[in-house]
C-alpha cells in the first residue's frame, strides 16, 4: 500500500493547490485509500465523526467565542486604551503598546487572527497617524498578534493536547514563558528600530487618563486569573475553564452595557462560521492521521530520520525546518493533527518530552501565520491596513529574526518551556 | 528596514480581500469569493444552517458550563450534559459544510490565485468546485451506508438513535454537493469579499 499511500499524498496536494477546501481535500483521497484498503462503505465518515466525538475539543468553539466577544464587546479596546495611557512616556510608545496589548489580550483570546483583526484596526491607523512606517506597523501588528494563539488559554495548545493526549493545563503552562520571550524579542526590535527614529517622540503623560484606563481593565484582567487559576487550582478543566471565560465575557458585556441582542447573535454567527472550517479539518485529520498511523509512517519516518542521526537536537532541528516548510504552506490546524501522531513517537522515542515538543510545534506552526502563501496573519493585516500583500510581506519579513530567534532558544532549552509546568506541579 | 511612509489607512477598501473591512475572524479565514447569490431556496437554507450552528454554539457553551456548576452542585448532575455537548460539536460541524462551501468560507489555499489568472483561473475555480461536489457526494452516500448500518443503535446516555446524529452530515454533504455544483456555474465570477458580521 506504499504506493497508494503517495498517491494519497499527490492527490492530497493537488486538490489543496486547486482551492478544494483543506478539510474535503484530507477526506478525498482519505476515503479512497480506506475503500481501497478493504475498509467498510462509511468507515471515513464514521472515523471523521468519532474524530470530533471528543470533550476537549469543546474548548476550540468556546475560546474562539471568547476572542470574538472580547472584541466585539469593547474589552480589547480597553486593554489598549490602558497600555497607551501607561506607556505614554516611552519614546516609540505605540509600538510598545502594540506589544502590550498583544499580551493582554493573549490572556484571554487564543487565536492571532482574533488579535491582529481586533485590536489590529484600532492599533493601526494610531500608529500610521503618528508617522510609523506602514512596513514597520504592518509587521509588529502580526508579529505581536503570534503571542495569543502560544500564550494560554491556546486554541492550537488545546488541538495538540487532544491530539498527543497530554495535559491541556500542562501545555497552558509551559507556553507562558515561550510567549513572554515572544514579546521580549519584539520589544527588543523595537528598541533597536526606535534607534533610527528620534522622531517618534513620547506623547505627555496623564495620570487621570492612566487612572480611568485601569479602572476600566479591572474586569478584563480578571478573566485570565479566573481561568488560569480555576485551571491550575483544578477548580475546573482546560475545555471547562473557556465555558467560564465565555460566561465572564457575558458578565463584563452587562457591565459595560456593551452586550446586546444583536452583539450575541453575530458573535454566534462569527464563532459558528470560524468553528465550522476548523472543524472539518479536525475531523478529515481524524482519518488521515489513522490511515497514516495503519500504514506505520511514524515507523518509517523514524527509521530515515535516525539513519541520519538518533541525536535530539537533530531531530528537533530537522522537525523545525520541516514544520517551518508545511506551515508556509498548509494550515497551523492541520499539520498539528497530521504530524503529530507521526512525529510524536519518534519524539519520546528520542527522549524528548512531549509538552516540550508541543510548544516547539506550536511556536514554529505560528510563524507560518506570517508567511505566504497561506499565511492568514498576513493577509488579515494586509486588509486591515488597505495596503497590499507585499507590502505588508515586507514589513513583516525583519520581525521573523526575533521570532526564530525564539525558536531557536526554546528549542535548544527546554528547561524555558518545561520550568512552569514542573513547579506547577503537572 | 523601510521607510515607506505614507498616508494612514482610510478604511477603504482592503488591497486583499481576505478579510471583512470590520476584521471579523470569519472573512479573514475565508476565501475571495462573493457570497452566494443563488437560488433563493438555498440562501434560505444557508440561514437555516447558521441558525442550528449558532444554536450548537450555544449549547456546546451551556452543557460545559453545566459540566462545571454539577461538580459542585450535585443536583445539577445529568450524565447527557457530556454528551449534547460533543454531539453539538458533531452537528456544528457537519452543517456548516454546505455553508462554508456556497459562501466559499471554507479554509482553502490559494497558492494558484497568484499563478492563474483570466479564463484559466476561471478553468480553474470550476474544476475545484467539481472534486468539492463529487467528494460531498462520495461522503453523502457514506452517510447513507452508516444510516443503514446502525438502525436501532441508540447514544449511551441520551438515547438518540444514531442515524439521527449521521442523518446531519448526510444533510450537510448533501447541501454542500448542491452549492459545489452551483459554484460551477458562478466560477467565471469576480472575487469579492465574504464577511461574517453581515452572515445571514
Amino acid at each position: 500500500m506504499i504506493l497508494e499511500l503517495w498517491m494519497v499524498g499527490v492527490a492530497i496536494a493537488v486538490l489543496l493547490f486547486i482551492r478544494v477546501p483543506v478539510g474535503l481535500a484530507f477526506i478525498g483521497p482519505s476515503m479512497w485509500y480506506a475503500l481501497a484498503d478493504g475498509n467498510s462503505n462509511g468507515f471515513s465518515l464514521k472515523t471523521a465523526f468519532d474524530g470530533l466525538n471528543s470533550f476537549p475539543l469543546l474548548a476550540v468553539p468556546l475560546y474562539i467565542l471568547v476572542g470574538v466577544m472580547a472584541n466585539r464587546l469593547g474589552i480589547a479596546d480597553r486593554l489598549y486604551e490602558f497600555c497607551l495611557a501607561a506607556l505614554s512616556r516611552v519614546r516609540g510608545n505605540l509600538a510598545y503598546v502594540n506589544i502590550g496589548t498583544a499580551v493582554g489580550f493573549s490572556w484571554i483570546s487564543g487565536s492571532a487572527l482574533a488579535d491582529v483583526a481586533g485590536i489590529g484596526k484600532i492599533e493601526i491607523p494610531h500608529m500610521l497617524k503618528a508617522g510609523y512606517p506602514p512596513g514597520f506597523t504592518a509587521g509588529l501588528t502580526a508579529s505581536s498578534s503570534l503571542i495569543s494563539p502560544v500564550m494560554p488559554p491556546s486554541i492550537p495548545a488545546v488541538i495538540y493536547a487532544a491530539t498527543a493526549t497530554v495535559s491541556t493545563g500542562a501545555l497552558f503552562a509551559a507556553s507562558v514563558t515561550p510567549a513572554l520571550l515572544m514579546a521580549a524579542g519584539l520589544c527588543v526590535y523595537v528598541f533597536i528600530w526606535m534607534a533610527r527614529r528620534p522622531d517618534l517622540a513620547p506623547v505627555p503623560f496623564d495620570r487621570r487618563r492612566l487612572r480611568t484606563a485601569a479602572i476600566g481593565t479591572i474586569g478584563p484582567a480578571v478573566v485570565p486569573v479566573a481561568l488560569l487559576g480555576g485551571i491550575l487550582s483544578g477548580t475546573f478543566t482546560p475545555t471547562e475553564a473557556a465555558s467560564v471565560a465565555v460566561l465572564c465575557m457575558l458578565v463584563l458585556g452587562l457591565i459595560y452595557r456593551t452586550l446586546t441582542p444583536r452583539v450575541l447573535l453575530q458573535a454566534l454567527r462569527e464563532t459558528a462560521i470560524v468553528t465550522g472550517g476548523i472543524a472539518l479539518i479536525l475531523g478529515a485529520a481524524a482519518l488521515l492521521g489513522l490511515i497514516l498511523t495503519r500504514a506505520h509512517v511514524s515507523r518509517q519516518v523514524a527509521e530515515l530520520i535516525t539513519s541520519i542521526s538518533s541525536e535530539p537536537w537533530v531531530f528537533l532541528v530537522l522537525v523545525n525546518i520541516l514544520l517551518l516548510v508545511l506551515g508556509a504552506f498548509v494550515d497551523a490546524t492541520a499539520v498539528i493533527l497530521v504530524t503529530v501522531p507521526v512525529l510524536l513517537p519518534i519524539a519520546t522515542g528520542l527522549g524528548i518530552d512531549p509538552v516540550f515538543f508541543g510548544v516547539v510545534m506550536i511556536v514554529n506552526l505560528m510563524i507560518g501565520l506570517l508567511t505566504p502563501p497561506v499565511g492568514s496573519v498576513l493577509y488579515v493585516t494586509s486588509s486591515v491596513m488597505g495596503k497590499p500583500v507585499d507590502v505588508v510581506f515586507r514589513g513583516i519579513a525583519p520581525f521573523l529574526v526575533p521570532l526564530i530567534a525564539v525558536l531557536i532558544l526554546i528549542s535548544a532549552f527546554p528547561a524555558i518551556s518545561l520550568w512552569l509546568p514542573r513547579v506547577l506541579g503537572f | 528596514m523601510t521607510d515607506d511612509r505614507t498616508e494612514p489607512a482610510d478604511g477603504s477598501t482592503p488591497a486583499h480581500p481576505i478579510a471583512g473591512r470590520d476584521g471579523s475572524i470569519a472573512a479573514a479565514i475565508g476565501d475571495p469569493t462573493p457570497p452566494q447569490t443563488g437560488p433563493r431556496v438555498l440562501r434560505v437554507w444557508a440561514s437555516a444552517e447558521l441558525a442550528v450552528a449558532c444554536l450548537a454554539v450555544a449549547v456546546i457553551f451551556v452543557s460545559v458550563l453545566w459540566q462545571v456548576t454539577s461538580r459542585y452542585v450535585p443536583a445539577l448532575n445529568w450524565p447527557g450534559v457530556g454528551e449534547l455537548g460533543n454531539y453539538s460539536l458533531i452537528v456544528l460541524t457537519f452543517i456548516m459544510v454546505g455553508y462554508l462551501i456556497g459562501n466559499n468560507g471554507h479554509i482553502a489555499i490559494q497558492i494558484i490565485d497568484y499563478v492563474v489568472k483570466g479564463r484559466a483561473m476561471v478553468v480553474v475555480k470550476a474544476v475545484s468546485a467539481a472534486c468539492t461536489a463529487l467528494i460531498c457526494a462520495v461522503l453523502v452516500w457514506e452517510a447513507v451506508e452508516l444510516i443503514r448500518a446502525f438502525p436501532t443503535r441508540r447514544t449511551a446516555a441520551l438515547e438518540i438513535p444514531i442515524w439521527i446524529l449521521y442523518a446531519v452530515p448526510l444533510v450537510g454533504f448533501a447541501s454542500g454537493a448542491v452549492r459545489a455544483v452551483v459554484r460551477i456555474f458562478l466560477a467565471g465570477r469576480d472575487d469579492a469579499v465574504f464577511d461574517a458580521a453581515e452572515a445571514r
